[in-house]
């Protein structure tokens, strides 16, 4: 080995040992908000090699360490969006910048992962406000495809990736519509006729979960070789290994989710849930999970409490039910703390809000060990800011998205600063 | 005695409603103009604010609410809105300016009582975005439960719809590979520039008929008068500057446009609606001295939203626009105060200045500012008396007054489903009684009631 090659080795030596430098950071004195345990009122979250590395009222600083004034700032976990369109569409009203809809009603296969668009403005937008990581998801169809579990900053998607087949996305057919101008019964006609239609659709459904249950063992006992990749796609779902974010919103809809989802044994999560709380005994005695809709919604029905949406959530936890809160949609993304603080205000505990939009959807997608909560060895997606997170009036200071500051720059404030330069 | 009974009902029908007078006490009231007072007092009589402040004579007979700590606002006024309207569009022509919300009111619209339960005392119920010019608004009070008539805001200046941009052209624009039936001009911004141009060189010539008319009158000529034109009549109002036009508009371009229109034939916008690139020519929206009334944070819906900022009623506050920030949808209208909060938050206008977002200015730019829109001696007593500071996220609307009078409280919302339980128990025993027959009917299949369809945005 030459001189000049030992130099270089030296070279390239001490600059990974300055790039391991700088990837660790401490947020000194701040209040932290673990959400698995009590705050700390005064404390230090240590970030190393993009996880926490350490977290108490007393932790020791390696030198090198890049330190954050955390006196009068909290910390918190990132927040977890998971039911988005985010990456998959970009604006509403023109068809070709959305890939969320393929056709056809069973196809499991399909991954929103491979669709997302890493240079969306609305990941910025969304993650300013405080919004780490989301579950993109296709729609459309019985069976519309794989959500994307993805952080919300890297270069490539493997970087961005948390889970590709973070869940198995499935709607059965509408019984009962309501609330506005979706949710309209499936087909129209009558009730009768609705349920006529979901039965013979759930016969196929339990056809396809069949064969593919036939297909996974044949794969197994080396019967078959010949490869279906839209039956493969299933077997994790219908092993209980994946979760299934199971679409339902009318009280007879969920009760008939539930009710097929058990037939299937698969481990399940309701979507929408949007009259959930006219059957919180039915939800307690059958576990039932869900991810419910925002609470910045109308009423289904003339009849309901004119707040009526407003205290399902806090409603549905004195039952003992447990659920995560998400937003739909892309544009609306970043307004995620304000519908659970709207659910505060009306009864919903501000520890179990909290939860709802960071630990407990992160267990519901089997990523509970990862994120959610600030731990030692969790993933550092953090938020710092002064004041409570689900208030309007609170500032957004620091941002990590797997132990790496983020710019708190987006669209929005790119343009809010060249605008408000504009000379009178 | 049933004719006792009728006169008795006919003698309180006529008699004008005197709402009682009320002292409200121990509350921090957000006056909007003279800022926030604490632990105060405020007093209504007749309907209208009497005194506010921490030492309040209270009158003999009057009410006493204690607010233990409390936050008074005035009434929030939405100056975008669609609620209690039977039809929005007409949109089978360019110009629909003879076609009013006055002739579509509907006083039963539950999202007047659900807008109500959040806080809205006034709404600016206007036309749909089809067409450049459209139909005459109507300024409302949200009198729930009176009727159709009691719902307008008597004294308050007429308006109209215009439109520009997106939703205007969609009738216009040929689909590729359609056939090209059911087009209707314009279908460009270009066209759109022209039909306001046309519409307004035609309404001149209209007036200046007229004037012809009346003055060989005058001079004792017998002359024919020109023929009423209502679609023109509405135009030469706003040249008369006796209509405001409260304009639909999202890119800077075809604000800019507007703008040189009014110009040219000298008048005034009252409003750009929406106005969501009203940041990018806030200069031009201020040497104009058209108001802006604005979505919080709506973006990315269509690509005329795509440069949306929720920093924009920041800007144009601080360029000296009066901005506004309005729902247009049943739904936001319910948690204005919370879309105010966001002024705070992106772009960090103070809370007078966000609060007036949704108060005095919405009440300025409808022309109304001297009955509603702050909490001052001599205002209608339009109030709402939230639970918590009500820029915050759990702040709850508790009660709602209009003219001194509480429309929404939890107790009037526990009645309301009280009688409606009582109602669909009545029904039900009709049901049951009729049951008999109808087994003799052969029941080939069920129906389950679906609720009506709640009313969206027209974004």
């Amino acid at each position: 080995m030459t001189r000049s090659r030992i130099a270089l080795l030296v070279v390239l030596f001490l600059l990974c040992g300055a790039a391991s430098a700088q990837s660790r950071y401490a947020i000194q004195n701040a209040r932290i908000v673990t959400v698995s345990g009590n705050p700390i009122e005064r404390g230090t979250v240590l970030i190393e090699d993009g996880l926490v590395s350490a977290v108490g009222a007393r932790v020791s600083i390696p030198r090198g360490t890049e330190v954050i004034d955390g006196r009068n700032l909290s910390v918190y976990p990132g927040l977890f969006n998971s039911n988005t369109t985010i990456g998959l569409t970009e604006i509403g009203s023109v068809a070709v910048t959305s890939d969320n809809q393929e056709m056809g009603e069973f196809m499991p296969h399909l991954l929103a992962f491979s669709a997302f668009h890493i240079e969306s403005e609305h990941i910025p937008v969304a993650r300013v406000d405080g919004i780490t990581h989301i579950l993109s998801r296709p729609s459309g169809g019985i069976l519309p495809g794989q959500g994307a579990l993805m952080h919300m900053d890297g270069w490539s998607h493997e970087e961005l990736e948390i889970n590709r087949r973070g869940a198995l996305i499935m709607s059965l057919p509408v019984l009962l519509g309501g609330g506005g101008r979706r949710g309209r019964r499936g087909g129209g006609g009558s009730y009768t006729q609705a349920k006529q239609r979901f039965d013979e659709k759930i016969v196929e459904i339990k056809e396809l979960f069949e064969r593919a249950r036939y297909y996974g063992r044949s794969r197994q006992d080396g019967l078959t070789t010949k490869m279906d990749r839209q039956l493969e796609a299933l077997e994790p779902a219908l092993n209980g290994e994946q979760v299934v974010l199971l679409e339902a919103n009318s009280h007879v809809d969920i009760q008939e989710a539930v009710k097929f989802a058990q037939s299937e044994k698969l481990n399940y999560v309701i979507l929408g849930g949007r009259d959930a709380w006219k059957i919180p005994d039915f939800l307690r005695e059958n576990n039932v999970r869900l991810i419910l809709g925002p609470t910045q919604n109308l009423p289904s029905s003339e009849d309901d409490h004119v707040s009526q949406v407003y205290r399902a959530p806090g409603a549905l936890h004195a039952a003992g039910i447990r659920f995560a809160f998400a937003t739909g949609g892309n544009s609306n993304a970043r307004t995620l703390p304000f519908e659970v603080g709207n659910a505060v205000a009306h009864g919903l505990p501000y520890d179990v809000a909290l939860r709802s939009i960071t630990l407990t959807p992160a267990e519901f997608f089997g990523v509970g060990d990862k994120l959610g909560s600030i731990e030692t060895g969790k993933i550092a997606n953090l938020v710092v800011t002064d004041g409570d997170i689900l208030e309007y009036q609170t500032k957004i200071h620091h941002i990590f998205i797997k132990g790496k500051p983020i710019s708190l720059d987006s669209k929005h404030t790119l343009l809010y600063e060249k605008y408000r330069a504009r000379p009178n | 005695m049933k004719i006792k009974m009728f006169l008795l009902a006919l003698f309180l029908l006529a008699m004008p409603v005197m709402a009682e007078d009320i002292v409200i006490n121990n509350a921090n009231i957000m006056t909007v103009t003279n800022g926030t007072i604490r632990n105060a007092s405020l007093v209504i009589r007749d309907g209208k604010i009497a005194a506010i402040g921490t030492s309040v004579t209270t009158p003999a007979g009057a009410r006493i609410i204690d607010a233990g700590g409390k936050w008074l606002t005035p009434g929030i006024i939405d100056c975008h809105s669609h609620i209690g309207a039977d039809s929005i569009n007409e949109g089978a022509t360019s110009v629909s300016s003879m076609t009013g919300i006055e002739d579509v009111l509907d006083a039963t619209d539950i999202n007047i009582y659900r807008d109500l339960a959040g806080g809205v005392t006034t709404a600016n119920i206007l036309h749909g975005s089809a067409n450049p010019i459209g139909g005459k608004n109507q300024v409302v009070k949200l009198r729930w439960g009176k009727g159709t008539e009691a719902l307008k805001f008597q004294g308050a200046k007429p308006g109209i719809k215009f439109a520009l941009g997106e939703n205007t052209k969609r009738r216009g624009m040929q689909q590729r590979g359609q056939p090209s039936t059911g087009l209707r001009y314009p279908g460009s911004r270009m066209g759109v520039e022209d039909v306001i141009r046309d519409s307004f060189q035609k309404a001149k010539e209209y007036m200046e008929g007229w004037e012809a008319y009346e003055k060989k009158k005058a001079a004792g000529a017998r002359v024919l008068p020109p023929r009423k034109d209502y679609q023109l009549e509405a135009l030469a109002e706003i040249l008369r500057g006796e209509r405001l036009v409260h304009s639909h508009s999202y890119r800077a371009d075809e604000i800019a446009m507007l703008i040189r229109v009014a110009d040219d034939f000298g008048f005034q916008i009252a409003t750009f609606q929406h106005v969501l690139e009203g940041y990018k020519v806030a200069n031009e929206i201020a040497a104009h001295g058209a108001g802006a009334s604005t979505f919080s944070d709506w973006w990315a819906y269509k690509v005329e939203a795509y440069d949306a900022i929720p920093h924009n009623a920041a800007i144009m506050t601080r360029k000296g626009i009066t901005v506004s920030i309005n729902s247009d949808s049943a739904e936001e209208a319910r948690h204005l105060n919370q879309e105010a909060a966001k002024a705070m938050r992106y772009g960090g206008l103070d809370e007078n200045q966000a609060l007036a977002l949704v108060t005095l200015n919405a009440a300025k730019q409808l022309r109304i500012d001297d009955r509603v829109g702050s909490l001052e001696v001599g205002k209608d007593a339009d109030i709402v008396m939230f639970n918590n500071y009500p820029l915050s996220v759990y702040a709850v609307p508790e009660l709602v007054f209009i003219d001194g009078e509480i429309y929404f409280s939890n107790e009037i919302e526990e009645q309301r489903l009280a009688q409606l339980a009582e109602e669909k128990q009545r029904l039900q025993a009709i049901e049951e009684d009729e049951e008999g027959d109808a087994q003799k009917k052969k029941a080939t299949d069920v129906d389950v009631v679906e609720p009506a369809p709640a009313q969206g945005g027209q974004q």
